[in-house]
């Protein structure tokens, strides 16, 4: 029996029993029937023997793992920019890694989406971030599919900004999902002077009635969490985000 | 019976002029140790205030315990003062001690000196990628007197901190992004933009090449046999080894499957002025 992105079942983590395969975007968890276990992403596969009657689980964590973890910051740049207004709410999605473990054991970590990094500011001073391109929109509705992505709500306060993109220290990051198996990321607050843009994860729900993935926060995720979390918010200026606009 | 009575007298006085003559000193030198040490206690914790989060344990402990007992043991030599011991003569042979020592260690107290510098400084930390007095690869211990890297090949190199401290320090991990590059020549019948604008591309596919600042590719010489092209993109500090190799192994087969040749070195000959000339050709031992 294969789980394709439709079918997602709404537990979160996801369970995949012998026989079955989970398959979000890129990501591909096979199991066998005798215990074989093979996970792949666009990067490669991994594999290991599981006892078919432990229990193989996959979660989403924070998407700045795999490949390199080398920054706690996401940064998503918008296809188009966006005008944000003070006291609104806009939807855009991020990237979530997927890690496959056997109880506490992390057997491998995927990427349903391809991987890239980009820097924000100077080669010194800036800040390195794994990058996504997506759009921002006014309504979650408008959203595309959010295939291996997260949804993200960011709220903005004070002034109006044309927005390029959003960062975020994903680090600190924990989950949520809704009754149909989707998957948000936390509420960031962003609060612009005009000329510094300082977004903050508040750790809370982006909406009423979602739940959180306790299982995930339970594990802590590796020795180096303790580090992440004690990063700053994420701080873009001016001059950085002219220096993005140059890229584009 | 009235002269033992002022016999007993003065007596008790004598004996009370001793013991004030005594106590005076005592009471003074208690209250040096006393100071002394509370100085000593002070200095210890402004120590471990500002070097304790600076620099590990390990580092500080020994000279924060320096500190504080030297503190302690110029209160004890003060605190003798009040019994006639001469503080200048302990101070003459202190120094004397201090000269000797110092001249038989200048070199240890040098690179003592130094990787306490290093230790605040910090321009390189345990596990970083430098290269260091003529000595590239990872840092592996930074103690007071030398710093040990482990170099590319694998051999554990001791610096003394003070050549360390000396040296011009490249380290490679403290910038947020390393900029990779590499030539490669293709041949002159190419489209140079068609082939630039290909490279860029597939350099923006790669997930260790940034997005900001941009991948780029551009000629940068026309050689004797090809149009070389300078081929850069930016990494993050701890995957540019693994960009370098990949790319350079990668980038050839993806020309080839897009027609971009790379060129043989060639040359070609001009006979300026063609003259009738021999040759002779050895087929085996027959002569043709």
């Amino acid at each position: 029996m294969a789980m394709d992105d439709n079918q997602l079942l709404l537990r979160v983590p996801w369970e995949i029993k012998p026989g079955e395969e989970l398959v979000i975007g890129e990501a591909r968890i096979r199991r066998e029937e005798d215990g074989d276990v093979e996970a792949c992403d666009a990067y490669g596969c991994a594999t290991a023997r599981v006892n078919p009657t432990r229990k193989v689980l996959a979660a989403p964590i924070p998407g700045i793992y795999r490949l390199l973890t080398a920054t706690p910051y996401l940064y998503v740049e918008f296809e188009k920019r966006i005008h944000v207004e003070p006291g609104s709410t806009y939807w855009t999605l991020a990237p979530y890694d997927i890690e496959v473990y056997v109880g506490h054991l992390s057997l491998v970590r995927l990427s349903p989406v391809k991987v890239k990094f980009t820097l924000i500011g100077d080669v010194v001073d800036g800040t390195l971030a794994r990058y996504y391109k997506s759009v921002a929109m006014f309504s979650r509705d408008d959203l595309p599919d959010p295939v291996g992505t997260a949804i993200v709500a960011f709220h903005v306060k004070g002034e109006n900004v044309l927005l390029p993109g959003i960062g975020f220290n994903a680090g600190i990051s924990k989950f949520f999902v809704d009754s149909n198996g989707m998957v948000y990321y936390p509420l960031l607050n962003l609060e612009s002077s005009g000329i510094v843009t300082t977004i903050k994860n508040t750790l809370k729900p982006p909406l009423p009635g979602l739940r959180e993935v306790v299982e995930v926060s339970e594990r802590k995720i590796g020795g180096f969490m303790s580090i992440f979390q004690q990063a700053a918010p994420f701080i873009m200026r001016v001059e950085m985000v002219r220096r993005v606009l140059t890229t584009q | 019976m009235a002269s033992d009575t002022s016999s007993l007298e003065t007596s008790f006085m004598n004996i009370l002029e001793t013991a004030k003559a005594n106590i005076e000193p005592v009471a003074t030198a208690v209250a040096v140790l006393v100071i002394g040490f509370f100085l000593a206690v002070i200095v210890r914790s402004m120590m471990r205030r500002s070097l304790g989060v600076r620099i590990p344990r390990h580092i500080y402990k020994p000279l924060e315990n320096l500190m504080f007992y030297s503190i302690l043991a110029i209160a004890g030599m003060a605190a003798l003062t009040p019994f006639g011991v001469s503080l200048s003569t302990l101070v003459v042979a202190g120094g004397f001690a201090g000269i000797v020592v110092g001249l038989a260690g200048q070199n240890a107290l040098s690179n003592l000196i130094s990787g306490i510098m290093l230790l605040i400084e910090q321009p390189l930390r345990v596990g970083d990628p430098v290269s260091v007095a003529g000595v590239s690869g990872i840092v592996m211990n930074i103690s007071v007197l030398s710093t040990k890297i482990r170099t590319w090949e694998g051999p554990i190199v001791r610096i003394p901190n003070n050549d360390v401290f000396n040296a011009a320090i490249t380290n490679y991990v403290r910038v947020k992004a390393r900029r990779v590059e590499f030539n490669i020549s293709v041949h002159y019948d190419t489209d140079v933009e068609n082939a630039t604008m290909k490279i860029k591309e597939y350099l923006a596919k790669h997930p260790f090449c940034l997005v900001n600042p941009a991948p780029e590719a551009y000629v940068e010489n026309y050689g004797e046999s090809g149009i070389q092209l300078k081929i850069r993109c930016w990494s993050p500090p701890q995957a540019w080894f693994a960009t370098t190799v990949d790319l350079q192994t990668k980038i050839k087969r993806f020309l080839e499957e897009n027609g971009i040749r790379i060129p043989y070195p060639q040359l070609d000959l001009h006979l300026v002025s063609p003259e009738e000339f021999k040759v002779k050709l050895n087929d085996g031992d027959q002569e043709r």
